[in-house]
């Protein structure tokens, strides 16, 4: 089973997901609030849609996928972004490790794979994942990617609460709190000009790494 | 008296107003009405006799009533925000399970044929 965040992105979540269908049993949107036609489009894809009133950000809405895939009775299930980045044939490269027992969480690094990925977003990646290693002891090739697999045991552990952007550390941060079996995949990463502008600036950076800091200090 | 002072004591009467009127309407409890009313009580007594202050500073070793009022100004404003801070983040948590309780509730699927 897979799921989607996804906030306006009318223009490629269909592709998406009819990309998506072939691999997986269900798709599920979480229309993170949008403004435009997301739900219809996803819907229209063959994805199974559930709409937020209001905008909540990623990690919300990555939330409420979870629950409802387990609901649904996922055995796996794989985050995966809308924007069309992401290239669904490394799913079975993904789920491969939690079939064979291998891991409980599947993590898909870009820094492994092949991509064409600009300068100014390399170096601010690198920062950020140094950072990430460094606070959740885990020592990763990449953070904040997207496509990842979970079984469900995996998901049943995570206690997730960050709403926004800072969920992707989060995330990684319980992996190492719970001591859940993770392994690291290189997945392929096609960076176009829709999705660079979609994507996370300088700034975002900065305002991850405030939310990050105030939920250590609380 | 001078005009600061007659200026700070109509707007300390004002906010003494809205804060009863508030208690009544049962938007305050009892015990935040009684804070505030001590506060703009504690407030009026300095207005009035700016050397009380000066007096309760000397016993806790502050040179001046002025400083001291800035010090106890800027504690209390720190708390508060402190306090504001913590509610909103709060408030933010039961915003988005809300918002996923409901959304989980029915899928948007009613547009297009059993595509699920």
């Amino acid at each position: 089973m897979a799921v989607i965040p996804a906030y306006n992105e009318e223009k490629k979540v269909g592709e998406v997901v009819s990309a998506l269908l072939p691999y997986v049993s269900e798709v599920i949107v979480i229309d993170d609030g949008s403004s435009d036609h997301t739900a219809t489009v996803a819907s229209a894809a063959g994805a199974l849609v559930y709409r937020f009133s209001i905008n909540r950000g990623q990690g919300a809405a990555l939330r409420a996928g979870f629950k409802k895939a387990l609901e649904r009775a996922a055995d796996i299930v794989i985050t995966f972004d809308a924007d069309g980045q992401f290239d669904p044939a490394d799913i079975p490269r993904l789920v491969s490790p939690i079939i064979k027992n291998e891991a409980e969480a599947v993590l898909g690094s870009r820094n492994l794979g092949t991509n064409n990925m600009p300068t100014m977003k390399k170096v601010l990646l690198s920062g950020a994942i140094k950072l990430t290693n460094l606070i959740s002891g885990l020592s990763l090739s990449d953070t904040h990617n997207g496509l990842r697999a979970f079984s469900r045991g995996a998901l049943e552990k995570l206690n997730l609460s960050q709403d926004r952007m800072a969920h992707a550390s989060e995330i990684i941060d319980q992996i190492a709190e719970y001591k859940i079996k993770y392994v690291e995949v290189p997945v392929t990463l096609r960076y176009t000009e829709y999705s660079l502008k979609k994507g996370q600036n300088l700034f975002d950076y900065l305002k991850i790494l405030a939310d990050i800091s105030i939920k250590k200090l609380l | 008296m001078s005009t600061i002072q007659y200026f700070f004591i109509i707007v300390l009467i004002l906010l003494g107003y809205r804060t009863v009127v508030k208690w009544r309407s049962r938007d305050l409890r009892f015990s935040e009405f009684i804070f505030w009313m001590a506060l703009w009580t504690a407030v009026a007594i300095v207005v009035v006799y700016p050397k009380t202050s000066t007096l309760v500073a000397n016993l806790l070793g502050v040179g001046r009533g002025a400083d001291l009022v800035i010090y106890s100004s800027l504690l209390l404003i720190f708390y508060l925000l402190f306090r504001i801070f913590m509610r909103l983040k709060k408030q933010d948590t039961q915003i988005t399970k809300l918002v996923i309780d409901s959304a989980l509730k029915e899928n948007n699927n009613h547009d297009s044929k059993g595509s699920n």
